[in-house]
C-alpha cells in the first residue's frame, strides 16, 4: 500500500518528452506459437529516459514482448522501432537494446570483468577503455573489486548485478529486463529495487522492465501496462492504474479489487478508501453511506481488513489503519451492522469487463449486461 | 539401531560387488609380473620380463598400432560428424528430426554383432575389402554417438540463454562461436573424444567382422587366448589395454562431471542433475 500519498500527478511524464522520439514504438505488434497469441496487437510509446513496466501474470506475453523487442522472436505482424528506425526485420546483434535476462546468462568461462566487457569488445573498444569502463559499471551496481572473479563464486544477487552491469556498460538506447530480481529472496528484492531505481536514474536509460508482482510495478515504475493474454489492459502511472482500474481484470490484479453494481452501474472502491463508521460516528461531508454486516476481521498488524456484505448488494473489502484511536476491534465483531462510506469521487466507474478475468466480482453482475470497452478487443 | 545394522549391510553389499567386479582384472594385472610361464598359484617369482617380451613382439607391435590407428581416426571421423549432427539436431527444426536424432543413437544399443555382420555384408557387397578403413568405419558407427551424445548434452544445457545473451551484446558468427560457444562445449567435445577413442581401442566384436585377416591388439588377445599361446604376454597386454581406455574415461568423467558441466550450469540459477 502506501500509494495514497502520492498526487495523482505520479512521477515521469513530462512535457519536454512529447518533443523527442520515443525511445521504443511498437505498433500492431503480434506473434503467435501455433494457436495461441502469445502477444496479441499491442501498440505502445515508450519515452526516452522513463522507467516503463510491464505487469501481468504469468503467461500474459511479457517475456514474448521483451524477445520481440530485442529481436529473439520474429513479429507475425506489426513495427518495431527504436528512437525513431524501425529495426522490425533486424537482427539481434544489430539493435541497440540489451538484456538481463532472467537467469542472468553469464559466460560461465569468462571472469566477471569479462563478462562485462564483452558488449565492448564486440564493439572492437580499445583495451585500456574497455577496462575503465567496465569497472565503472562494475562501480554503478556496487560490485568493485569482484571483477576477477568467475560467476560460479558469486551469490545470486551478485549475479543479477553483474548481468546490469553487462548491460549498461554498452549504454544501450533501451535496457529490457525480465523479472530480473525474480530467484532473490523477498529482503534482497526490496533492496534491488531500490538500487534498480537509482541506477535507472545515474545512467538515464530507458527501461522496460517486466514483472508479475504488483507491488514492485508500483513501486519503481513512472509508467505501466497491465497484460493479459497478451494484450495491455491499461497503460498509466502507478496511481491511475492503482486508483483507476479500467477493467475488472486490472481491478483484481492489482491489489484487493472491490468491485460493486448499482444502478445498472459498475464501480471500484480500494479498500483503504472505504470509511467504517463507529457507532453514532459521521462520515465525511460528500460521502456516499451504506450498511453493511462484518463477516469477518482479520488483524494485520498496521492494519485491520474488514470483509464486508453490504445490504444494498455485493460485497467489499475494507483495509482500516491501526491509529491510536482506531484499534482493532473498536468496530464491533463478525456479525454486526455497521455504517459504510465513501466519497463519490472515490468510487471509479469500471468501464468495461472483459472475458470475465475477475473471478471474484463474477457474482456481481448478470452475465447479460457487460458492457463493452473497446471492442475490437473482445474475445468469446 | 535398525538403519545402523542396515547401513553395515550395504557397505558388505557394496564392498561384495566391488571385489567381484575388480578381483579378476586386479589378478590379471598381478600375473603380468609372474615370472613364470605357467599360471599358477602360488606364483613362482616376480618378473618384469614380460613387459620386454610384449613389447618387442613383431605381432603385438603391429596389433598396438593398427588398434591405435583405427582409435585415432575413429575418434576424428566421430569429432567431426558426431558434433556436426549434434549441432544440426539442435539448432533446426527440420522433418524427421527425431527420427535422426533415434537412429544416430541406435548403433550404440544395438548388439555389435549386428552391426558387424551388416557392415561385413555391406562391404561384400559394395566390393570394399576389409582393411584400415573398414575397421575404422565400424568403430565410427558406435564412436559418433558417444561424441553426439556428449554435445548434444552440453548444448541443451548451456547454449541457448548464453548465445543469446552474446547475441543481445552484438556478437554474431565466427565471433561470437569462437568466444562463447566453443569455449562452453570445449570439454564436453573433450570428454567425448576421449570416450569415443576408448570404446575404439578395446572393441573386439564388430572388429571380428570388420577387420578381415589383420589383428587389432584386443583381436590378438581373443586368439592368443583361444589358442592357448602366449598367456603371460596377454597379460602384460591386457594391462596396457586397460591404462590406454581407463585414463581416457576418467579424464572425461572429471570433464564433464567435475568441472565443465558443474561450472557451466551454477552460472544460473537453475540446478541441473546429473
Ligand atoms: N517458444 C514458444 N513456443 C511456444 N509457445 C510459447 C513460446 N514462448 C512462449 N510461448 C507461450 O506464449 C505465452 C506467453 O508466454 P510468455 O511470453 O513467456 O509469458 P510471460 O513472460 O508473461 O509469462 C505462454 O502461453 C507460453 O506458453
Ligand atoms: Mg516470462
Amino acid at each position: 500500500m502506501g500509494m495514497q500519498n502520492q498526487g495523482p500527478a505520479g512521477r515521469g511524464t513530462t512535457a519536454w518528452r512529447q518533443d523527442r522520439v520515443p525511445a521504443v514504438r511498437l505498433a500492431g505488434l503480434r506473434k503467435s506459437f501455433g494457436q495461441l497469441a502469445a502477444v496479441d496487437g499491442v501498440d505502445l510509446e515508450v519515452p526516452q529516459g522513463e522507467f516503463f513496466t510491464m505487469l501481468g501474470p504469468s503467461g500474459s506475453g511479457k517475456t514474448t514482448m521483451l524477445r520481440l523487442i530485442a529481436g529473439f522472436e520474429q513479429p507475425d505482424s506489426g513495427v518495431i522501432e527504436l528512437a525513431g528506425a524501425d529495426v522490425t526485420r533486424k537482427p539481434p546483434y544489430s539493435r541497440d537494446v540489451n538484456t538481463v535476462f532472467q537467469d542472468y546468462a553469464l559466460f560461465p568461462h569468462m571472469s566477471v570483468l569479462e563478462n562485462v566487457e564483452y558488449g565492448l569488445r564486440v564493439r572492437r573498444v580499445p583495451r585500456a577503455e574497455r577496462r575503465s569502463r567496465a569497472n565503472a559499471a562494475l562501480e554503478i551496481v556496487r560490485l568493485p573489486g569482484l571483477g576477477g572473479r568467475k560467476p560460479v563464486q558469486l551469490s545470486g544477487g551478485q549475479r543479477q548485478r553483474v548481468a546490469l552491469a553487462r548491460a549498461i556498460v554498452n549504454e544501450p538506447e533501451v535496457l529490457l529486463l525480465d523479472e530480473p530480481l525474480g530467484a532473490l529472496d523477498a529482503k534482497l528484492r526490496q533492496e534491488m529495487q531500490l538500487e534498480l531505481k537509482r541506477i535507472q536514474r545515474e545512467v538515464g536509460i530507458t527501461f522496460i522492465y517486466v514483472t508479475h508482482d504488483q507491488e514492485e510495478a508500483l513501486t519503481m515504475s513512472d509508467r505501466l501496462a497491465v497484460f493479459d493474454r497478451g494484450q495491455i489492459e491499461q497503460l498509466g502511472t502507478p496511481v491511475q492504474v492503482y486508483e483507476q482500474p479500467a477493467t475488472d481484470f486490472v481491478a483484481g490484479f492489482i491489489g484487493i479489487s472491490n468491485v460493486l453494481e448499482r444502478g445498472g452501474r459498475r464501480f471500484t472502491i480500494r479498500p483503504e478508501k472505504i470509511c467504517l463508521l463507529a457507532d453514532g460516528e459521521q462520515p465525511p461531508t460528500g460521502s456516499h453511506i451504506e450498511q453493511g454486516r462484518i463477516d469477518d476481521v482479520i488483524y494485520l498488524g498496521s492494519a485491520t481488513r474488514y470483509q464486508l456484505t453490504l445490504s444494498g448488494g455485493g460485497q467489499l473489502t475494507a483495509v482500516r489503519q491501526n491509529t491510536q484511536d482506531a484499534v482493532a476491534g473498536t468496530l464491533g465483531a463478525a456479525g454486526q451492522t455497521i455504517g459504510v462510506a465513501w466519497r463519490e469521487d472515490q468510487a471509479y466507474e469500471i468501464a468495461g469487463r472483459r472475458r470475465g478475468a475477475a473471478a471474484s466480482a463474477d457474482d456481481l453482475a448478470p452475465a447479460g449486461q457487460r458492457p463493452v470497452r473497446h471492442e475490437g478487443r473482445e474475445r468469446g | 539401531m535398525e538403519g545402523r545394522l542396515a547401513r553395515i549391510g550395504l557397505r558388505i553389499w557394496v564392498g561384495g560387488v566391488l571385489l567381484f567386479l575388480f578381483v579378476p582384472i586386479g589378478i590379471i594385472c598381478f600375473y603380468a609380473f609372474n615370472s613364470s610361464n605357467v599360471q599358477s598359484w602360488p606364483i613362482h617369482g616376480l618378473s618384469v620380463k614380460w613387459f620386454s617380451v610384449a613389447w618387442h613382439d613383431p605381432q603385438v607391435r603391429a596389433a598396438f598400432l593398427l588398434s591405435l590407428r583405427a582409435a585415432i581416426f575413429a575418434t576424428v571421423v566421430a569429432l567431426l560428424l558426431g558434433s556436426a549432427a549434434a549441432f544440426g539436431v539442435h539448432r533446426f527444426r527440420f522433418f524427421g528430426r527425431e527420427a535422426v536424432s533415434l537412429l544416430l543413437v541406435l548403433p550404440l544399443s544395438l548388439p555389435g554383432i549386428i552391426t558387424g555382420i551388416a557392415l561385413n555384408s555391406a562391404f561384400n557387397f559394395a566390393g570394399i575389402g576389409l582393411s584400415l578403413l573398414t575397421i575404422i568405419i565400424g568403430h565410427a558407427t558406435f564412436c559418433i554417438v558417444v561424441v553426439y551424445n556428449n554435445v548434444l548434452a552440453r548444448l541443451r544445457r548451456v547454449s541457448g540463454s548464453v548465445n543469446e545473451a552474446a547475441a543481445d551484446l552484438g556478437a554474431h558468427g565466427l565471433f561470437l562461436f569462437r568466444t562463447v560457444t566453443l569455449p562452453m562445449l570445449s570439454t564436453a567435445v573433450i570428454s567425448g573424444a576421449l570416450l569415443a577413442f576408448a570404446l575404439s581401442f578395446d572393441e573386439v566384436i564388430v572388429t571380428t567382422f570388420t577387420a578381415g585377416a589383420q589383428n587389432t591388439l584386443p583381436l590378438w588377445v581373443f586368439g592368443a587366448i583361444r589358442l592357448g599361446q602366449d598367456l603371460p604376454e596377454v597379460n602384460v597386454v591386457v594391462v596396457g589395454v586397460l591404462l590406454l581406455t581407463v585414463v581416457p574415461v576418467i579424464a572425461a568423467a572429471r570433464l564433464t562431471g567435475g568441472g565443465g558441466i558443474t561450472r557451466g550450469s551454477a552460472a544460473g540459477p537453475r540446478i541441473s542433475g546429473g
